[in-house]
């Protein structure tokens, strides 16, 4: 016997303007669950350096299901010279941050100084990575681009790399090796927000622009992260479970939504 | 009932926008991904119940639909395309705006093997000044029926041919006129590379609404 469903019979309405919406229900879902993670840390970790293993999981989890779901996309667009491209650097670039985090919780289980490592040099390598995915798209998509967004794109990370400095140099009174290593973190960070700010107002009136407005959201916490990090780094004190963390875990999360929401539009 | 045995109707179909169809629906492949190009086609099929192809004659619904997928994305998504088929030369003193030069391989091809072929030159010389039927077309180039007919048909489909107005005969029936959509041609050789240029006919660039699309930019 055939079961009709209930609106079988209505006509399907093609939508005059295309839409998709972000779904608080998932943004708060990530909020909620960055922040029972932070209170079970703080309340089963009285001392920081307990908490190691479990962040140190975290830390390579979060990067490998972004990094899994932008190569999803990726292989959407395979072979394709834009989409296909863009995404398979964004992959890359975030696989960098989870293999980074693998050598890192590596390097602190042997007891190995973790001031400056090869976890370091991969980590820098998903700026690069993270702005060709950026060059790519807004290369593609707006070849020209006008003397004020170009003033306006210099000028964010020069702003923000300007405020950390005179912060963190004011404080440590002296340009050291932990200065410039947070420094370069700063730069590298604060150009690839400038560069999605770009991307999402660009696509910002078309649907693509919600995928895009996440990816900024995810950026715009990366960034703060870095730059607290980096902050926290030169003076020493930084530890594993500094609520910072929180930044890290949340971006992973959207910007794996993101890219949910950008193989969904298109 | 009365007729007119001149031009009634100036009625130009973009022969440029049939061209650029032929190169269109590989661009986004090549630079997007089949699965943009299905989502893009299946959106002209629900909103306007067109093709990609029947959508470059109104380049205006193509730009709707882009617009809510790319946003102001779109505008960087056209001269794409168009650049990768045709670059319009930059307005000057000394040269005519109209000329394009060809940039994609197929299309070059296409011209070149139109003019390679003498028949089809003579076609298209025979139309080059004036809109003329296909009779008068063939007695100037002096070609074959048979092979002409065939010949002209195909410079029709391929888009090198343009309906420009038509005659009304003395039974009552409308014959269609044809111009090239071309005044000039000239094809350079620089190493190794042949670049075709074309001086487009001022219709043709009137009435492509893809290249008036994208120019009011």
């Amino acid at each position: 016997m055939l079961h009709w469903k209930k609106d079988a019979d209505k006509p399907e309405i093609v939508p005059e303007k295309l839409q998709s919406q972000i779904n608080p229900k998932i943004l708060v879902l990530i909020l909620g669950i960055v922040i029972s993670f932070q209170v079970y840390l703080y309340l089963a970790f009285p001392n920081p350096d307990d908490a190691s293993h479990l962040v140190d999981i975290i830390s390579v989890i979060n990067p490998l299901i972004s990094s899994f779901a932008a190569f999803y996309v990726a292989r959407k667009y395979w072979g394709s010279n834009v989409f296909g491209k863009a995404y398979l650097a964004l992959a890359l670039g975030l696989a960098m941050n989870c293999i980074g985090e693998t050598v890192y919780g590596i390097y602190e289980t042997l007891g190995y100084d973790t001031s400056f490592t090869v976890a370091d040099i991969l980590f820098y390598t998903f700026y690069p990575l993270l702005l060709i995915h950026l060059v790519l798209n807004i290369r593609f998509f707006k070849p020209k681009i006008s003397y004020f967004t170009k003033a306006w794109v210099v000028a964010i990370p020069i702003t923000i790399t300007s405020i950390y400095s005179v912060l963190s140099f004011g404080k440590l009174g002296e340009a050291n090796f932990e200065f410039y290593s947070g420094l370069t973190y700063v730069i590298l960070s604060s150009t690839i927000l400038s560069g999605t700010l770009l991307g999402a107002r660009i696509f910002r009136q078309g649907v693509l622009g919600i995928a895009w407005l996440v990816l900024l959201i995810g950026i715009i916490l990366q960034t703060t992260g870095d730059v607290w990090y980096s902050y926290l780094d030169t003076f020493n004190q930084y530890t594993l479970t500094h609520p910072m963390n929180l930044f890290y875990y949340a971006s992973y999360m959207i910007i794996a939504y993101a890219l949910y929401k950008h193989q969904k539009i298109i | 009932m009365d007729y007119n045995p001149t031009i009634i109707v100036l009625d130009i179909m973009s022969g440029l926008d049939t061209l650029i169809a032929k190169s269109l629906d590989s661009t986004i492949k090549e630079n997007l991904g089949k699965k943009t190009l299905q989502k893009v086609e299946q959106r002209l099929f629900e909103k306007y119940g067109i093709n990609l192809t029947q959508s470059i004659e109104d380049f205006t619904k193509l730009d709707s639909v882009l617009r809510e997928f790319f946003g102001e994305g779109a505008e960087g998504l056209e001269k794409q395309f168009l650049e990768n088929i045709v670059t319009l030369e930059k307005e000057s003193k000394t040269q005519n705006p109209n000329w394009v030069a060809i940039e994609d391989s197929s299309l070059a091809k296409l011209i070149l093997e139109s003019f390679g072929d003498e028949d089809k030159k003579n076609i298209l010389n025979s139309v080059l000044d004036e809109p003329r039927i296909i009779s008068e077309i063939l007695e100037i180039s002096q070609v074959p029926q048979t092979s002409g007919y065939r010949k002209i048909n195909s410079l029709i489909d391929n888009g090198m041919l343009i309906v420009q107005g038509h005659v009304t005969t003395n039974d009552g029936k409308k014959v269609n006129k044809y111009k090239s959509i071309f005044d000039n041609v000239t094809i350079n050789i620089e190493k190794n590379k042949v670049i075709v240029k074309v001086l487009l006919a001022k219709e043709s660039i009137e009435k492509s609404s893809v290249i008036q699309v994208v120019q009011c930019r």
